[in-house]
């Protein structure tokens, strides 16, 4: 028995040490699974920073603007995806061709939506009303550009979390274009009431579009109901009503090119997204159709943007900025033939501009929707001054694009021409645009919109719903020269495509991007 | 005990010595419990030191190729420190850790890498390997492996050992002659080259459609005795070069070598760029043992060097070893010990596929000769002067301006006191130990980008070190208690605390301010990162076992869990074993001298694996990939940080993984060890996979860590040793192994059709439904509905949609191991063959679109016509359907670079299938001296060394990734080598 003592005392004393060993109870489990690495709360500010930028960089400036730069005919793509996209082989209806795009916008759009909830009554950054509006702008924005590129697509349902940061719904459900800009519009409204507002902790240094501006966002906001009222013009129920709600926004937005919405942080280091594509892929060259349609205009762009290939000189390698289409230097690529060749073609000055900002809604945008809505509403006089308003800010535009170029390129730039200022652009514009003009208002002020788009500043991506609104029209204004199928709106992302049953089914095959345009271009999804 | 020939002599002393093969032996099981291995009721293989030192291989996972059944391992490449995937009886997850825990000497000590490829080089497609931590076992110090393959084997390790356990024992004084110390050294010299390269062709100057450009990436070029007559370039000809320099007969204008500084005119010739990169490598091994016992005691002292300079330059490793271990009888009852290794080492490595040191030897110009051109230009040491502008750095440039290494150093041991009685009885024995451990190291890497790379602009370099210290308490108590003369009952019941810490530091820098000083202070735009956390695992756990009449073994096992990084209230978990041995051979109506020993055995296990679960959290999003080079964009901008809720989102409801798994098997043995057979089937079903399952976009979240999936796995082991002649003189014993792991995916979440685990958009290496695990998937080839590829009007394969295009997994392995000695001779070899899986090989694909390979030439030489059971659409039948018929259509040679294009749009003409047969190793040994008091053996060894591989020119285990996709994608990997040596082992 005293055997069977010591054998239980000897386990009692093993259990009673490790039971002092055992330090596992659910509370101290949790202090040592807590994540002190991280913050898991922040405020709305910090959020918005990135919703800024990623809307900037990734979302305008991104994928949208590289493809529809070749889709528009800005460029003409010349390698790998590039290539393929302009001769319409795959990538134009792949889903995975804009998954990031898809991921970016939809994340980003998540992004505005915690923030504008955190800025709600009893939440985190309550009274933070400046901030709410300008969350409610960017959220607006986002949406309108998934309804854009993608057509109908999720949005009630989307970019929602729950209170573990959990997707609210793990496949939202599909919602039409028009509900969305039924939201977007509801946004925008929002945003001006509460841009009028304040900050009980004011944004400022991390809005990196205004440094906190009020002002200049309720201009910005104004600016978006004109960009979208006119986008809808399509589907208007009354459209002289609404040229004039057009024209009455406009004239509560930017009074300058210096109040425009341009995201212009670019440096050495942090790149323009366009020239950081080009700098890793090289795979854009010179439009044809393009420079054909400057060349008939006599366009002083032409002197400054385009450029030679890389030429052999001595054991090095330069560029020339040629002098016109007749220069011996100057090699566009063909739209739609080229060949699939990083070197055969000169390329435009833009993919050179390191700095160039990225510009989220501009003021030669604003004056160019104001000509138009003008020359619609007949009232041509007034139209043309608006008009020239836009073509002079456009050409400075880019000409701060090119001299960033230049800036860049340095002494591998081995022939510059004269620069471009507003003495330059006026008398363009009195010269050569002008008799257009009167020729035909309306088309000259969608192909001097469609020229002053052209640049480093991600304005493929707005020109590539104007062309498809106009062709929705039937007016070919621009007239593009790939005779491949055109694409008339982006496939869904692939994350989508194979997770979301709603989603999937609207993608099919993909070869819709073909044949649906989207609603407020006369389509049906 | 093995029959002992003795010298007849005055005093005759016989001892007879233990034979290893016998099945009365002793292996260790889990927590370190000793056990015949006739009363295991499940299978176990072990290795002892001199097969695992036989060929002298520094690497531990190198040394276990081809000689146990039911283990895959797939080194990752030839480099000094390389890493290599082991997983034993397949996989259980997707993305995570599939490899087994290493137990060392009692103590869990870890041996994954820290650093995942997949993570750190975006889909295992760029930068440096990453090592595994086992790289810092020495296995010159191993004394026995026993590899615990099934989960019955391994459950009382609980949650860690859900892959299997490779319980490690290393050399200590135990054994050791008391008395005198007895000091072994040995010392290794091995001679690495690169195992196999690509034939090329010799004919064809660089070019496109037959024109010369100093420029080109092809070798599409006119032929190369053409060069001189150039019109641009030549030196026969009249050109702005002869005009300049004068003709130069038969020699050609070199811009590359004008802009070196060298002489400009060449004469034309072939090289081949690949064998003039790599160099001989050389690997020296340096071991010292002292042992010694006492009457209360004993210790082991062991000291290790390894140096090795790869075959690529600037690639090399330096390692040290030292260990103690020391053991005391402190008392009848008490008993003391320790043992502490410590390990220091460096790995210098370079960088593979998109970023690959090797992506320019193996697919330039055959008429550039790289070795012959300095890599820079004249008096510009970082800007790169090659055959192509701005594409991946040229290979000698990037040696010596891209830097990838890793320090570590590291420190595990334990301590233990063992407290022993047997209550005054001689049938009751009672075993309480006390054993603390800790694993502590730091390893500090280095990936750094020079000044001029192609990489990023203007270079880069991230610096980072993982600090990670491992506590383990161990307590167990171990009762055994012979109750009767038949029935032996044993009892283990124990606790086992884990607490892991691991900080992490990590900083990056970009853009150098000049050129000549690659360093981070150089940068100027920097970021970092630091993170510290904790992990505690508790378990408690017991066994009991029964035998009766050495006939009949059972053995029930149960172990509790509770792991810290689980949500809270879903923490705890239990998972019990059963397992069972029945030797048949000791009924007495089946005794017989044919069948001398038969088993039957059966077990039933299951174990989990926990996750690594953190509620949702915000950080500072990062901008790049998609078309990007490098970072175009990082945070703080203006000053200003920005944070979001990471693109992962943590399911709060997340539970462990669950194997359960069976096993049934057979030990057999005839005519008294003639012949021993082994087999064990085994099945796993594992279900509830934590990985990061993908989310629709649209959600705004990128992906969730939460369960899902299936597998299963069907697993057949066979081992068959025979040993025919067993005489003084002549000696000889051989063995086979044969592996069947049949690894499929049943199921992923909901929605999830596939996960990838490494690669490209397309190709990739996947997870998919229904695949075995993992699968190769891209661009398949167009196929009619019969499966055959069609061709179009040209008689060129199209591209079609994408498809699985490649299975990993083999049919299966079967090694082969023999030994012979013949009089004091040695001989050992360990031959490899894997047979079926397939490979994604860009290389070798990449060599005929750039139209560097020998078949490039060939088909441009020839023409050719597309095989491969390939048709033509002849028309269409009345429902408008395409005819065909047998493809016919000869394509001509001026069109072979047009098709090279083409298949290089189409992924699964890359794929190819890559069975192989290796000699693992041959070794000859012959004791030169033998004395009691010295003795000193010599002996030369040869590994690896690919005796037939299906695929020509690359090695099958060169491939990407440090994760689940090793072994399947390889695209300009590093090399693997085979290597020659000899060494001197002393002992006295």
């Amino acid at each position: 028995m005293k055997t069977y003592n010591t054998l239980f005392k000897s386990l009692l004393t093993a259990f009673v040490l490790s039971a002092g060993l055992t330090g596992c109870s659910e509370d101290t489990m949790d202090k040592i699974n807590q994540d002190n690495d991280h913050a898991h709360a922040v405020d709305a500010r910090f959020i918005l920073t990135d919703v800024i930028t990623s809307t900037a960089f990734s979302n305008v400036g991104g994928d949208f603007n590289t493809y529809g730069s070749s889709y528009i005919e800005y460029e003409v793509g010349v390698d790998n995806q590039l290539y393929n996209a302009e001769i319409r082989l795959n990538e134009p209806s792949a889903a995975s061709t804009f998954q990031n795009s898809w991921l970016n916008q939809y994340m980003t759009l998540r992004n505005a939506r915690i923030a504008i909830a955190q800025c709600e009554e009893g939440n985190r950054d309550e009274g933070n009303n400046v901030t709410r509006g300008i969350a409610e702008v960017l959220a607006a924005y986002n949406s309108a550009l998934i309804a854009d590129m993608f057509g109908d697509a999720p949005f009630s349902q989307a970019a929602l979390i729950d209170e573990h940061g959990s997707p609210l719904y793990k496949n939202p459900k599909m919602d039409t274009q028009e509900d969305i800009y039924k939201g977007v519009m509801q946004y925008l409204d929002d945003a001006i009431a509460h841009l009028q507002q304040s900050d009980v902790q004011p944004i400022g240094s991390s809005d990196l579009l205004y440094n906190g501006n009020s002002g200049k966002w309720l201009r910005f906001a104004y600016g978006l109901k004109a960009r979208y009222t006119m986008r809808l013009l399509n589907r208007s129920a009354d459209r002289t009503k609404d040229l004039e709600a057009i024209l009455d926004y406009i004239d509560k937005s930017f009074a300058s090119a210096g109040e425009q919405a341009e995201f212009s942080l670019y440096d050495s280091n942090n790149i323009n997204p366009l020239f950081g594509f080009y700098d890793a892929r090289a795979a854009l060259a010179l439009s044809e159709s393009l420079c054909q349609k400057l060349a008939e205009r006599n366009d002083p762009r032409i002197q400054r943007a385009i450029l030679s290939p890389m030429v052999e000189i001595g054991d090095d390698y330069k560029l020339y900025q040629v002098t016109g289409i007749n220069d011996p230097h100057y090699v566009p690529a063909p739209n739609g033939s080229p060949k699939q060749s990083m070197q055969a073609y000169g390329v435009s000055a833009f993919m050179y501009a390191q700095t160039a900002p990225t510009v989220l809604l501009s003021y030669h945008e604003l004056q160019f929707l104001k000509a138009e809505a003008l020359c619609r509403l007949n009232r041509l006089p007034e139209a043309e001054e608006a008009l020239k308003e836009g073509v002079v800010a456009g050409l400075l535009n880019a000409e701060a694009a090119i001299e960033s170029a230049e800036d860049y390129l340095g002494a591998d730039l081995i022939q510059v021409n004269a620069t471009l200022d507003e003495t330059v652009a006026e008398d363009y514009f009195d010269n050569e645009v002008e008799p257009l003009f009167a020729l035909n208002p309306l088309k000259e002020t969608m192909v001097q919109k469609y020229l002053a788009f052209w640049g480093a500043s991600g304005e493929a991506t707005e020109m590539y719903n104007d062309i498809r609104r106009w062709k929705a029209e039937g007016n070919e204004y621009v007239v593009l020269k790939n005779t491949r199928k055109f694409p008339l709106r982006c496939p869904y992302g692939n994350s989508d495509t194979t997770t979301n049953p709603e989603v999937k089914a609207a993608y099919g095959d993909g070869q819709y991007v073909y044949t649906e345009p989207v609603w407020w271009a006369n389509g049906t999804r | 005990m093995k029959p002992q020939e003795v010298a007849v002599k005055p005093v005759v002393k016989v001892i007879l010595e233990t034979n290893t093969q016998n099945l009365d032996e002793v292996v260790i099981t889990a927590m370190g419990i000793s056990k015949e291995k006739k009363a295991l009721g499940y299978a176990v293989q072990d290795v002892k030191a001199d097969e695992l030192t036989q060929a002298a291989n520094t690497n531990l996972a190198g040394a276990l190729q081809g000689k146990v059944s039911g283990i895959d391992i797939a080194p990752s490449s030839g480099m000094p420190g390389a890493s290599s995937k082991i997983t034993i009886r397949g996989s259980r997850s997707f993305t995570g850790d599939n490899t087994p825990l290493y137990v060392i000497d009692g103590m869990p000590i870890a041996s994954s890498a820290d650093v995942d490829t997949e993570i750190m080089n975006n889909g295992s497609v760029s930068g440096a390997d990453y090592a595994n931590r086992a790289v810092d076992l020495d296995p010159n110090d191993i004394e026995s492996i026993n590899i615990l393959k099934g989960q019955a084997a391994s459950a009382l390790y609980g949650m860690r050992a859900s892959n299997g356990v490779i319980v490690i024992t290393t050399k200590s004084g135990k054994g050791a002659d008391k008395g005198k110390p007895s000091v072994t050294f040995s010392t290794n010299l091995a001679f690495d080259k690169v195992s196999t390269l690509p034939e090329l062709q010799q004919e064809f100057a660089q070019g496109s459609y037959g024109e010369y450009s100093p420029y080109s990436q092809y070798s599409w070029g006119p032929a190369i005795s053409e060069l001189p007559n150039d019109p641009v370039y030549g030196g026969n000809v009249a050109n702005k070069y002869t005009q300049a320099n004068g003709l130069h007969q038969r020699q050609y204008y070199v811009t590359q070598l004008a802009k070196a500084g060298m002489d400009p005119w060449a004469t034309p010739g072939a090289y081949d760029n690949a064998k003039d990169f790599y160099k001989t490598g050389v690997t020296w091994s340096n071991s010292v043992n002292v042992a010694q016992r006492f009457d209360k005691g004993s210790y082991s002292f062991s000291l290790g060097n390894t140096t090795s300079n790869g075959i690529v330059p600037s690639t090399g490793m330096n390692r040290y070893n030292v260990k103690l271990a020391a053991e005391a009888q402190l008392h009848a009852n008490w008993t003391t010990g320790f043992n502490g290794n410590f390990v220091a080492s460096k790995i210098k490595k370079q960088s593979t596929a998109n970023s690959g040191v090797t992506a320019t030897i193996y697919t330039a110009p055959v008429s550039y000769n790289m070795a012959g051109i300095p890599s820079f230009i004249d008096g510009k040491p970082h800007e790169q002067n090659t055959f192509r502008e701005s594409w991946i750095d040229d290979a000698y440039w990037a040696c010596d301006n891209n830097k990838f290494t890793e320090r570590s150093q590291r420190f595990f041991g334990n301590a233990f006191l063992k407290y022993t009685t047997k209550f005054g009885t001689s049938n009751h024995k009672l075993e309480v130990k006390y054993q603390l451990g800790d694993d502590a190291y730091t390893t500090n890497y280095l990936d750094q980008y020079g000044y001029g790379t192609t990489w990023t602009t203007g270079g880069d370099a991230s610096s980072y070190h993982y600090t990670i210290n491992e506590m383990n308490s161990l307590l167990t108590a171990m009762y055994t208690w012979n109750i009767n003369n038949d029935l032996v009952f044993d009892a283990l019941l124990g606790n086992e605390l884990v607490e892991k810490r691991t900080k992490y530091v990590y900083s990056y820098g970009m853009n150098f301010n000049f050129p000549g000083w690659n360093h981070m202070n150089n940068a100027s735009v920097y970021s970092a990162e630091d993170k510290y956390y904790r992990k505690r695992t508790v378990g408690n756990f017991a066994s009991l076992s029964l035998a009766w009449k050495n006939m009949l073994y059972l053995n029930v096992t149960g172990r509790n869990d509770i792991v810290s990084s689980m949500p809270r209230d879903n923490r705890s978990f239990f998972y019990p074993s059963v397992s069972a041995g029945w030797i048949f051979t000791e009924l007495e109506p089946l005794k017989n001298n044919v069948l001398t020993f038969g088993k039957l055995r059966a077990s039933y296990a299951e174990v989990g694996m926990a996750g690594d679960y953190i509620p949702t959290y915000y950080y500072t999003p990062s901008f790049g990939g998609g078309f990007y080079n490098g970072t175009p964009l990082m945070y703080p901008l203006n000053g200003m940080m920005a944070y979001t809720p990471y693109y992962i989102v943590y399911d709060p409801d997340l539970k462990p993984q669950n194997t359960k798994s069976y096993e049934f098997g057979t030990d057999l043995t005839f005519l008294n060890g003639l012949f021993s057979l082994s087999y064990t089937y085994s099945r796993q079903n594992v279900t509830d996979q934590i990985f990061e399952v993908p989310l629709a976009g649209s959600t705004g979240s990128q992906s969730m860590m939460m369960n899902g999936g299936k597998m299963h796995t069907n697993t057949h082991e066979f081992t068959l040793g025979v040993a025919p002649v067993d005489t003084k003189d002549f000696k000889l014993d051989f063995a086979f192994n044969f592996s069947k792991i049949d690894n499929y995916v049943d199921e992923l979440a909901p929605g999830v059709e596939s996960i990838m685990l490494g690669g490209f958009v397309t190709p990739q290496v996947r997870a998919g439904i229904g695949d075995k695990f993992p699968v190769i998937y891209g661009v398949g080839y167009l196929r009619n509905e019969a499966g055959q590829i069609v061709v179009d009007e040209n008689g060129i394969p199209q591209a079609g949609e994408s498809v699985v295009i490649g299975k990993v997994a083999p049919d299966f392995r079967l090694g082969f191991n023999t030994n012979i000695e013949l009089y004091k001779f040695r001989l050992s070899a360990v031959f490899d063959w894997k047979q079926g899986g397939q490979m994604y090989c860009g290389t070798a694909g990449e060599q005929n679109f750039y139209g560097a390979s020998k078949l490039s030439s060939d088909y441009r030489k020839n023409g050719f016509m597309f095989g491969e059971n390939s048709v033509k659409v002849t028309g269409a039948d009345a429902n408008g359907n395409p005819t065909y018929a047998p493809n016919d259509i000869f394509v001509n040679g001026e069109d072979a670079q047009d098709y090279f294009a083409t298949m290089r749009g189409i992924d699964e003409a890359y794929v190819y299938d890559n069975s192989f047969i290796k000699l693992r190793e041959i070794a000859l040994s012959y004791p030169v001296f033998s004395r009691n008091w010295l003795n000193v053996n010599v002996n030369v060894f040869a590994r690896n060394i690919l005796v037939w591989s299906e695929m020509k020119g690359f090695d099958p285990e060169a491939t990407q990734g440090n994760n689940n996709m090793g072994g399947a994608f390889e695209r300009f990997s590093l090399p693997s080598t085979a290597s020659y040596g000899f060494g001197v082992n002393v002992k006295f």
